[in-house]
């Protein structure tokens, strides 16, 4: 049957009606359309190491930088003199809020006293600020840094007294 | 060692069979080897394409779009379109081309993407398809059943090119495309009847046509 010959025919020979060929243009064409869609290849191993690597970087380096300027590292850096104003400082400053706070609950006996003791304490803060104004400029350190200590020590016989006073 | 070589030397010499047992193995090994050798080359391409390297993509290009393209041209029936849909169906290619698993072969995966352009821009035409009518039949049968038609490449491309779409489109589907009729209904949205139908109509009229061109040949002598 001729049918069957043609199908026979078209399978042995199927490659050879595969003979036309597309011009060059249809190549341009596509690489046009696709270059757009260009995926960035950020899920290669090595890019996603290099992008955690950057990151751990970048906030090492913020770290260090933030720990270079803080307080703590500036009074290592210091001399001993300062190292021992700014632990004077903080003894003092919380043996007198220590005792504040026994004052302050002595507050509703003596009212006069909130108004007393609150003038005295920021006349002796206000003192304590020039004084470090004189510590930044750097004149006499020394005399400037016992000063600082014995406004501190002021600080703390007045909480003292008037405790001893009121006596709540 | 020694030993151990020894009594492999000596099991050889008393088991020819075995060793060609072996040879037969080996070489089945081989060429199961080479096979995946094959895949993994093409692997390579295609998974530098999904990155986006062009020159990977016109690799596949190179390796593909010739006979993508014959398929273009049997669905569309002209150069302009046929190199339209090539276009098309390749940049739907590569930019889906992450969606590709290698679950099927790559080859019938892009076929699949081609066929499909093409008939999509054949519906948007809004023309029903022209199939092959049974007139065909009465026509010839007994009047040129004397001549036996040539078959050439070229004749038969000629013949096809004449069809109506719809059958046109059957027939290369059916035969040289290679999918089978469920599939081919599946494709077109008709049923599997009429596609069987379509086909042997087709084909009918192509070796008509065939007989005639031969026909007008043979009168011209």
């Amino acid at each position: 049957m001729e049918k069957n010959r043609l199908d026979e025919f078209i399978k042995a020979n199927r490659e050879e009606f595969d003979f036309r060929a597309p011009s060059p243009e249809v190549w341009d064409k596509i690489e046009a359309a696709t270059k757009t869609t260009k995926v960035v290849p950020l899920h290669h191993y090595f890019m996603r190491a290099a992008a955690v690597a950057v990151i751990l970087i970048a906030t090492g380096i913020v770290l260090w930088q933030n720990s270079m300027n803080s307080p703590v590292r500036l009074a290592e850096n210091a001399d001993p003199e300062l190292k021992e104003l700014i632990e004077a400082e903080a003894f003092y400053s919380s043996q007198v809020n220590q005792k504040l706070k026994e004052i302050q609950k002595c507050y509703y006996t003596f009212p006069e006293l909130k108004h007393e003791i609150e003038t005295d304490l920021n006349e002796l803060e206000g003192m304590y600020k020039l004084l470090k104004n004189d510590l930044e400029e750097n004149i006499s350190n020394k005399s400037v840094i016992e000063a600082m200590i014995e406004n501190n020590r002021y600080r703390l016989q007045l909480c003292d007294d008037v405790l001893n006073q009121i006596k709540c | 060692m020694v030993f151990l070589f020894t009594i492999v030397f000596q099991s050889k010499k008393i088991h020819p069979a075995f060793c060609n047992h072996c040879k037969i193995f080996l070489s089945l090994k081989l060429k199961d080897e080479q096979l995946r050798q094959k895949e993994h080359i093409h692997k390579k391409i295609i998974e530098a394409c999904k990155k986006g390297d062009n020159r990977a993509r016109y690799e596949l290009y190179g390796l593909y779009s010739k006979a993508m393209f014959n398929i273009c041209y049997r669905m569309m029936n002209n150069r302009e379109e046929a190199e339209d849909m090539l276009q098309e169906a390749f940049t739907q290619a590569f930019t889906k081309l992450e969606s590709f698993r290698y679950e099927s072969n790559f080859g019938s995966w892009l076929k699949r993407i081609v066929v499909n352009t093409c008939i999509n821009a054949i519906n948007k035409r809004k023309v029903d398809l022209t199939y092959c009518e049974e007139i065909y039949d009465f026509d010839s049968e007994a009047e040129n059943n004397d001549y036996e038609p040539e078959y050439t490449v070229a004749n038969i491309t000629q013949a096809m090119e004449q069809l109506p779409e719809g059958g046109r489109m059957i027939f290369s589907l059916y035969l040289l495309e290679g999918y089978d009729h469920g599939e081919i209904a599946q494709i077109l949205k008709i049923k599997e009847s009429t596609s069987k139908t379509q086909f042997m109509r087709a084909k009918r009229r192509v070796v008509e046509l065939l007989k005639q061109t031969h026909g007008d040949a043979m009168d011209k002598i």
